[in-house]
């Protein structure tokens, strides 16, 4: 009993202020803050696509099949924002896209030209733009709308019927569809995408989840021509030539590097995001386009997570012409199941939620989240890019050279996922590369780390609790997972 | 045990003896004669009869013609494949002392005219004779089968004429009992087959069949042979190990080794983190190719002499593969790694092969010899001494009460003198030492008695139905669940075992129905249904009414309906049509009426409280007369029943339903289920409605609808009349009145499956686009998918004050506009369907199909009629209407006029449907 006694004195002392000091800390939404669009009563708006019209409504579709406009989007408060029903009826859209006077919609069964002939706010004609794929009323059978491309394409990812097979015409491929309605298959070997999105170049991504083929969720690009690594859906290759024959199969239970050296076609995920450490089901995909008015990451991308109702942030480079990268935490706390995203050029970020079918953190049903940057600047790791022995980090402020000089600060281990036919899997190949060396740069915005034992084709995953910033403040967030599927020479 | 076969009636004879003494008590149990008879304080007659017919007494003692039909003989069970049935060591032992192996069996000692040695050496002789017919299949089993074995043995009804099989279980005297020793008798396989269809091996139906389908009769006969040890036929290495995927356990060090029966994982005390590798011998019948088959929770592979045929591997729920492959005849190794992590631990190892289909693996493996077993040795089979079996179970007797297809050959039979020469106790009744043995008791033999001076007697048997069904619920022992005129219904010590999973029903939902009045109730029909098939009609109620067949209870139902059937309901006055009836009849049946969907299933569908028995399959099930006086009252014929009446004391709580009439109100609901399960289903069915409602603007819902496909555009207009636009067929195949659309099944979880609509009067028209070009009147009207034959979904337009949407598509470069649009008249409005066609250069050969049915016929007045179900009428630019055969339809075609208008050839045709 006395044992006892000393030993939660102890605790006391020792806990007490490290709680008080970590209180005292910035959180994300000191730099972030949220505030929820104020959907009426009666209105089930589970948010799954989200455009700016040019009156500076914002365009909000449901999985129920509505569009509403919701007029001042960007007001202070939420007292001064309203909403419209533009459309009704539609199937379950996943993606809204406007041009030249009409809203384009993606709905599970073809891409829709909603044109509002009397200006009244309130869609009049519906046309048919595009039905160039089949459904067959599996509840997996999605259909995830771009943006228009520089060229007036919408991009249509399409889910395979269920997990495993393609029963309907190009289910797990990505078709373009151009503004005469005509139809371009892409690329194959997609499973079930969560999200569609540009990088600021201009290059189409999407977000493919966890299941056969995808030991994790990830961010894939969708480069013309490639195969994305379920071969599923790969029978439509008879239907086509326009990506030219039908690759070889990936073999089961093999590594995502190991197929990729094998098969030509095959482009390897540009991010994985390691499950239940980043999240559990990745969504909806945005890039920084505001020039610095969202804060300091411009030009980078962000992606949501249904599950952990979260938006992470993507840093891309390309390596050996292909795309890879770090993936960090972002902003957590979304009202429902993240799943659409926006980001308005005056730097606001609208996040649409919903947790129907798939549960999340967020306990709402539904919402649509709006958040902004506070003009404060966090301190986050920036970039995290590939060397030929290492890496190297760049900051968004200046570090605390002492504490991003001492290796003790990092810890670094590598592992990667079983690329296999069977449902997720593992992560597997653990090992633990030695950081041997941290140089700072001149002007202490970055900082080089050289490793021993990269490992080709796995997730970097970096811790950095140890570092400071020049105020002796920590990372906001401090881990990072870099996708290194190629190391530079 | 490890004798050997001649010493084996020796020893079953001293064990006999062993039982003697407890064998005194036990006279054969028949349940109903013991229920309502043996306490009695009177000689019976009926009791009597009964017993004659329940002892066989009369496959040897002849009975007179004219009393043939009153006495139903329960045949002793059919012994053609007893070989296959019952292990071979058994038998001797069985015949030589009945009632020692299964005390209160109605099988007689009948060998003990003779004692000593020929009476063993007899007994022998018939034991090989009819293991001669074949041979048990051993098979293991796992503690969760025996458990869910148990499950089932005291719900579906077994306990209802058995008593619980375990030691400190309550005995009752009207239990049909067992065998002692049951695993002494039968293996798993064996008793399974038996209890998949006892009707097979026991004709009479005294014990029905209770339909364990399945997997159920292999767990009931597990949970029975529970305490039965195999002997070991594979050796085992088990491992505390924690695995995500099989190991290379060569490297690894098991922590205990052994021998066990089957692929049983549970070897060790472990249920989770563990694995198991099987080592064993398969030994195969003859060359020939087999499939082997694995299932496994979680990794698993095999390996047949050393190769590797198969895995499973990593962490799963049970996963199947299989295997073919050529084998030869004899002894292969084979080997089975096993590994669970969490959650459930399986293993199946399955083969088939030439000439048998697919079945537990351990039937073909090597048993390893044991001393541990409790089972008697089997005999090997001498043929010699079958064929001498053979003739003396003719000459013995056994012949006169088994069927036995080896034995029916015309040789001379055992016979006893008729029941009407018989002296006053003796024989079988004085216990002699020359009769079979029945020990009988005191009152069985009083009442045996009594029948046999009435049969002297000559006196005419006077029987009337009620009694014949009294007679025949006693003979069947029905009177152990069902009660009937305040006879019978579960015995008090019984009842608990008669369950539910709806308590909140109340006895209704566990208690197998009262019987009283049944033949007012149920349709002749249907209740010679149930008893030939069985039935399981009620899906709250763990007991199954079993099936008797018709052999054996005949034509019961007409005895039923003979002496309880009622005709009271006056015949009703035609004051509405059926249309109208039916929409009203669902109306009042679902939740905007009397809600009986709250408590009662309509097909696959659940109710959304109880579940209470399907109201789709009612009038099949019911007369209509009994239907129509329950519903008002229900408590009146089936007192303590939860169901509520919809007219409390005849007061109508929907007024404005059918002028507010009971009668109507009743019959509505009548006609409506009448249509069973091609009626609409009623609303407010499931547990997600989310019904769509109109008000002044036509909604629009897109989503996958049953019979408008995956691209289907459902609307709903404020006329009250509904339909569903087929985007991908460019068509308009569902027309409904009434309620539009119920989106629950869409708008909660992930959204998948098709809708049916919510309406009245669903209107199916044929799946085609309307036009198409004909180049001769023998060209068929194009099938296939009509964007492969140059039509183009363009979309629709919202238009007109009630914005009601306008689908735009185009054919071989004529721009089609499709224009549903209800007339704002009465309760059924019709729907005028407006078409508007554009072309820049006119079409040739452009027909509109007006319809295409089996019965379509053309009016006088040109209008197309199906039946008196749909009136379509077409106005506007278009020709002489042409019917033509379609195969076994007919089609009306109508040729397309164009006109010019503004450099362009159109056409506006307006297509009417009245249904």
């Amino acid at each position: 009993m006395k044992r006892m006694l000393i030993s939660a004195i102890l605790l006391g002392l020792v806990v007490n202020p490290v709680l008080a000091q970590d209180d005292a800390l910035p959180t994300e939404a000191d730099y972030y803050p949220m505030m929820a669009l104020p959907i009426p009563d009666g209105v089930v708006l589970e948010a799954s696509a989200i455009e700016m019209m040019p009156s500076g409504k914002l365009a909000v579709a449901s999985r129920r099949g509505d569009i509403y406009l919701v007029d001042k989007p960007l007001a202070e408060t939420a007292e001064e924002m309203e909403f419209g029903l533009f459309a009704g009826g539609l199937h379950e859209v996943l993606g809204l896209a406007y041009r030249d006077g009409a809203l384009y919609a993606t709905q599970r069964g073809e891409v829709t030209k909603i044109v509002d002939t009397d200006k009244d706010d309130i869609g009049d004609i519906f046309y048919s733009v595009s039905d160039g794929w089949e459904i067959d009323g599996d509840y997996h059978e999605y259909a995830f709308g771009s943006k228009f491309d520089k060229d007036g394409n919408i991009w249509v990812v399409l889910c395979l019927t269920g997990s495993f097979n393609s029963n309907s015409l190009y289910r797990g491929w990505c078709l373009r569809i151009t503004p005469e309605g005509e139809v371009i298959p892409t690329c194959s070997g997609i499973r079930s995408p969560g999200g569609i999105g540009m990088n600021a170049v201009g290059d189409v991504f999407y977000t493919d989840n966890q299941g056969p083929w995808n030991g994790t969720c990830s961010l894939k690009w969708l480069r013309p021509g490639s195969f994305q690594g379920h071969p599923g859906g790969n029978r439509w290759y008879e239907n086509t030539d326009a990506i030219g024959p039908r690759p070889q199969d990936p073999q089961s239970g093999s590594r995502i590097m190991a197929e990729a050296d094998k098969i030509p076609e095959y482009e390897p995920p540009a991010i994985l995001f390691p499950y239940k450490k980043m999240g559990q089901s990745a969504s909806g995909v945005v890039t920084d386009t505001t020039k610095g008015k969202f804060g300091p990451f411009a030009g980078q991308m962000f992606v949501g997570d249904q599950t952990f109702s979260t938006m992470m942030r993507v840093a891309l480079e390309k390596v050996d012409g292909h795309y890879q990268g770090a993936c960090f935490p972002f902003r957590s706390g979304f009202g429902s199941g993240s799943l659409s995203a926006h980001i308005d050029p005056s730097g606001a970020m609208f996040v649409g939620g919903t947790n129907r079918g798939w549960g999340s953190r967020g306990n709402k049903p539904y919402a649509l989240d709006r958040i902004v940057w506070s003009g404060k600047l966090p301190f986050e790791v920036h970039t995290m890019s590939a060397r030929k022995d290492g890496f190297e980090l760049k900051f968004t402020q200046p570090v605390d050279e002492t504490t991003v000089t001492n290796i003790e600060s990092y810890k670094m281990s590598t592992y990667t996922y079983i690329f296999q036919s069977s449902y997720g899997s593992p992560e597997v190949d653990h090992t633990e590369p030695t950081i041997t060396r941290a140089v700072v740069s001149d002007d202490g915005m970055a900082v080089r780390l050289f490793v021993d034992g990269l490992q080709r084709g796995h997730v970097h995953e970096l811790h950095m609790d140890g570092i400071r910033n020049s105020d002796g403040l920590p990372l906001l967030h401090a881990q990072a997972y870099y996708t290194l599927n190629y190391i530079p020479k | 045990m490890k004798n050997t076969h001649q010493f084996l009636s020796v020893t079953a004879f001293v064990y006999a003896c062993m039982l003697l003494t407890e064998v005194l008590n036990a006279a054969p149990v028949v349940p109903g004669y013991n229920r309502f008879f043996s306490e009695s304080e009177e000689a019976s007659v009926d009791a009597g009869l009964l017993l004659l017919g329940e002892l066989n007494c009369t496959s040897c003692h002849a009975i007179p013609d004219e009393l043939k039909d009153q006495i139903s003989v329960k045949a002793a069970p059919d012994l053609s494949s007893i070989g296959g049935r019952v292990r071979s060591g058994y038998l001797a032992g069985f015949i030589t002392s009945p009632q020692s192996h299964k005390p209160g069996t109605t099988m007689p000692d009948v060998m003990q005219d003779v004692g000593g040695k020929s009476r063993e050496e007899r007994i022998n002789h018939i034991a090989h004779f009819l293991a001669s017919t074949g041979a048990v299949g051993e098979s293991n089993f796992t503690a969760e089968t025996v458990n869910k074995g148990r499950q089932l043995f005291t719900t579906v009804g077994c306990m209802a004429c058995h008593d619980l099989p375990e030691e400190d279980a309550v005995k009752l005297p009207t239990s049909v009992p067992f065998p002692k020793d049951l695993s002494s008798k039968y293996t798993v396989t064996s008793l399974r087959y038996f209890l998949e269809d006892p009707l097979k091996v026991r004709h009479s139906g005294r014990m029905p069949n209770l339909n364990l389908g399945g997997d159920q009769a292999n767990q009931v006969a597990a949970y029975l042979l529970r305490d039965l040890q195999l002997p070991p036929n594979l050796s085992f290495k088990y491992y505390e190990v924690t695995l995500q995927n099989l190991p290379d356990f060569s490297k690894m060090k098991p922590n205990l080794e052994g021998e066990v029966s089957g692929f049983n994982v549970e070897v060790g005390p472990r249920r989770d983190n563990f694995a198991v590798v099987f080592n064993g011998i398969l030994t195969l019948p003859k060359d020939g190719k087999y499939t082997l088959h694995i299932g496994s929770d979680d990794g698993a592979r095999m390996l047949i002499d050393g190769q590797e045929i198969m895995k499973v591997d990593g962490i799963h729920p049970v996963v199947r593969k299989n295997y073919q492959m050529d084998l030869k005849a004899g002894d292969h190794t084979i080997v089975v790694e096993y590994f669970e992590a969490g959650g459930g631990q399986e293993l199946y190892c399955d083969i088939e092969g030439p000439g048998f289909g697919k079945q537990d693996m351990s039937t073909f493996l090597k048993v390893k010899p044991s001393e541990d077993s409790n089972l008697p040795e089997p005999l090997m089979v001498d043929l010699e001494m079958a064929k001498r079996g053979k003739d003396l179970f003719l000459s013995n007797g056994c012949a006169n009460c088994h069927k036995m297809d080896k034995a029916e050959v015309d040789l001379p039979r055992y016979s006893a003198q008729p029941l009407v020469a018989l002296k006053d106790n003796s024989g079988c009744l004085s216990g002699g030492e020359k009769t079979p043995k029945y020990n009988l008791s005191d009152s069985q033999k009083r009442d045996l008695s009594a029948a046999l001076a009435f049969i002297k007697s000559g006196d005419k048997l006077q029987r009337d139905a009620k009694s014949q069904i009294a007679t025949t619920m006693t003979r069947f022992n029905c009177y152990a669940c069902h009660q009937r005129d305040g006879v019978g219904g579960p015995e008090k010590q019984r009842n608990s075992f008669f369950d539910t999973n709806q308590k909140e029903m109340g006895d209704e939902a566990r208690i197998p129905p009262h019987l009283t009045g049944v033949g007012d109730k149920l349709q002749g029909e249907w209740m010679k249904h149930v008893l030939e098939n069985g039935a399981k009609d009620r899906p709250y109620m763990f007991t199954k009414m079993p099936r008797f067949s018709s052999a054996n209870v005949g034509d019961i139902h007409e005895l039923f309906a003979q002496v309880d059937e009622q005709k009271k309901q006056p015949e009703l006055e035609n004051l509405f049509s059926e249309k109208k009836m039916k929409v009203a009849g669902r109306r009042l049946v679902g939740s905007r009426g009397y809600s009986c969907v709250k408590c009662h299933t309509f097909g696959p569908h659940k109710a959304t409280g109880v579940q209470a028995i399907a109201l789709d399959t009612m009038t099949k099930r019911l007369k209509h007369d009994w239907f129509s006086r329950y519903i008002v009252d229900p408590p009146a014929l089936r007192p303590g029943t939860r169901m509520p009446s919809a007219w409390p004391n005849g007061q109508v709580l929907l007024p404005a339903v059918l002028d507010g009439s009971v009668q109507q109100q009743v019959e509505s609901i009548w006609l409506y289920l009448t249509d069973g399960d091609k009626a609409q289903i009623p609303q407010g069915l499931g547990g997600n409605s989310m019904e769509l409602y109109v008000f002044d603007e036509a909604v629009i819902y897109r989503n996958f609808i049953q019979g408008a496909g995956s691209r289907a555009i459902g609307v709903g207009y404020p006329e009250k009349a509904n339909i569903a636009f087929d985007a991908n067929q460019m068509s308009l195949p569902l027309l409904w009145h009434g309620a539009f659309i119920d989106a629950g099944k869409h708008w909660t979880g992930r959204g998948q499956g098709y809708q049916v609509p919510l309406g009245d009067n669903l209107l199916t028209l044929p799946n085609q686009p309307a036009f198409a070009i004909l180049d001769s009147q023998e060209t068929l009207w194009p099938t296939g998918k009509p964007k492969e034959n140059g039509y183009r979904f363009g979309g629709y337009a919202l238009e007109g004050d009630k914005r009601k949407p306008t689908f735009l598509y185009s054919y071989n470069g004529v721009d089609i506009h499709d224009r549903p649009n209800p007339e704002d008249d009465g309760e059924f409005p019709a729907v005028n369907r407006e078409f508007k066609l554009t072309s820049d250069s006119e079409p040739e050969h452009f027909y509109l199909r007006a319809h295409v049915a089996k019965d379509v016929v053309q009016r006088d007045d040109g209008a197309v009629v199906v039946g008196d179900e749909l009136v379509i009428k077409v106005s506007g630019d278009v020709g002489e209407p042409i019917l033509r055969k379609a195969g076994d339809q007919t089609e009306v075609l109508l040729p397309v006029k164009w006109k010019r208008a503004g450099g362009k050839f159109v056409a506006e045709i307006i297509q009417r449907y009245e249904w």
